[in-house]
């Protein structure tokens, strides 16, 4: 009855048309311009916020990036070094740049979340000095914008003597070997016979092994290295520790120094 | 139809029917037209400002490394972008010697770009650097003069 009294009415009426014409067309500027501009607006400020949380994850991971980094000559004399990278976070680190004092060399490389590696040999002929002594400070820049010091800094190299150590009281362990697949088992005691490290190490298609071996004092020091994979063979070493020299680098090449 | 002829009355009804509906259409598509320029201006002024926003939250950089150049007089400090958008940056020093360069240097991202600033240090000075991007982020770091 309302509805027949109303479209009576709308239809006697001469602007009955022209309400329903603006009434639709203010329905239509809803739907099309203000309702879309609304959602449009709230997609925007996601992506705004989205942005953020990504960020913020960035920042996080970056924060729980740790490296143990340690630099070392390949032999007393050699114009190469390597690096000695251990991962100790639990993502992958990407390598973008290795420092040496005020130079740098673009590098490439993944270490995933707690794995460890060797870079390649890495040749610095052109900035060791050719006379007197100088000091090599070594750092990596990883992709995340951390950098990690070599914990041998700073290498010294005199043109006479070679390659010597740092500030700290340490023995730089280097075993040199044909790439391939070993088990070492390195211990060192001090002449108290205190076994003052002992770690066994799997090394897979590297040529180099480095351990950084941090000692109490002067003393000396008796190194022993077995390998294990195939007939046991065994390198021994003493070395001795003073105020004088606090850090010393030893050599071992596998197989020839080992029985 | 002759009748309706015949009325001349029953004609003006439908004629201001007729040019009601016309103004009505007329001035609904203007309105709906101007609403509809004005949200699509209002939106892509509201994503440039939100995009301006994000882009200065996705930046990142640091200060990689610094180095004085005793001969030539210049400090070179490495800058590396590791965010997600190219910076511009402008370096100023301050402590014991003074020095900018504010020229926006462009670090795309990814990237490593050395700035060299100019100016007179001792050995042993300590600077204070400032690295400060054209979107208001900054870095500080320290510097201490060594023999190079």
């Amino acid at each position: 009855m309302s509805t027949r009294l109303i479209l009576s009415h709308l239809l006697k009426s001469r602007t009955a048309i022209s309400t329903v014409l603006g009434m639709l067309i203010f329905v239509g500027i809803l739907f099309t311009c203000v309702m879309p501009f609304f959602l449009y607006i709230n997609q925007v400020n996601s992506l705004y916020e989205r942005k953020i949380i990504e960020m913020k994850q960035f920042d996080q991971e970056r924060s729980l990036e740790k490296l143990d980094v340690y630099a070392y000559p390949l032999n007393q004399s050699s114009n190469q070094i390597s690096l000695y990278i251990k991962n100790r976070s639990p993502f992958t680190v990407e390598i973008v740049r290795i420092w040496i004092n005020d130079q740098y060399i673009p590098y490439s490389i993944q270490i995933p979340g707690t794995n460890e590696c060797t870079t390649d040999p890495i040749d610095i002929q052109d900035i060791l000095p050719h006379e007197n002594v100088e000091s090599f400070y070594i750092k990596v820049t990883t992709a995340r914008g951390n950098m990690f010091p070599s914990q041998t800094n700073p290498l010294q190299y005199s043109s006479d003597y070679g390659w010597s150590g740092g500030h700290s009281f340490a023995i730089n362990l280097v075993i040199e070997m044909d790439a391939g697949v070993y088990n070492f088992i390195i211990s060192v005691t001090s002449s108290n016979g205190t076994t003052i490290y002992d770690e066994e190490v799997w090394v897979l298609h590297s040529v180099s092994l480095m351990r950084k071996i941090s000692v109490s004092g002067p003393d000396t020091y008796h190194i022993r290295v077995v390998q294990t994979m195939g007939i046991d063979r065994t390198c021994e070493r003493d070395v001795q520790i003073t105020l004088e020299e606090p850090t010393k680098w030893v050599y071992m090449d596998y197989p020839e120094d080992f029985q | 139809m002759r009748l309706l002829i015949s009325n001349r009355k029953a004609l003006t009804p439908v004629v201001a029917s007729i040019i009601l509906c016309g103004v009505v259409l007329t001035v609904g598509i203007s309105v709906w037209s101007y609403t509809y320029s004005i949200t699509r201006s209002l939106e892509d002024n509201y994503y440039e400002k939100v995009k301006r926003q994000i882009d200065a939250v996705s930046e990142r950089f640091i200060v990689e490394h610094i180095s004085y150049d005793n001969t030539s007089s210049v400090l070179n400090v490495w800058v590396f972008n590791y965010g997600e958008v190219d910076v511009q940056v402008d370096v100023y020093v301050r402590g014991d010697s003074e020095g900018r360069n504010a020229t926006g240097i462009l670090i795309p991202n990814g990237q490593i770009v050395a700035v060299s600033v100019s100016l007179a240090a001792e050995v042993g000075d300590e600077l204070s650097i400032m690295v400060i991007s054209r979107r208001q982020n900054i870095v500080y770091s320290t510097y201490i003069v060594s023999s190079s």
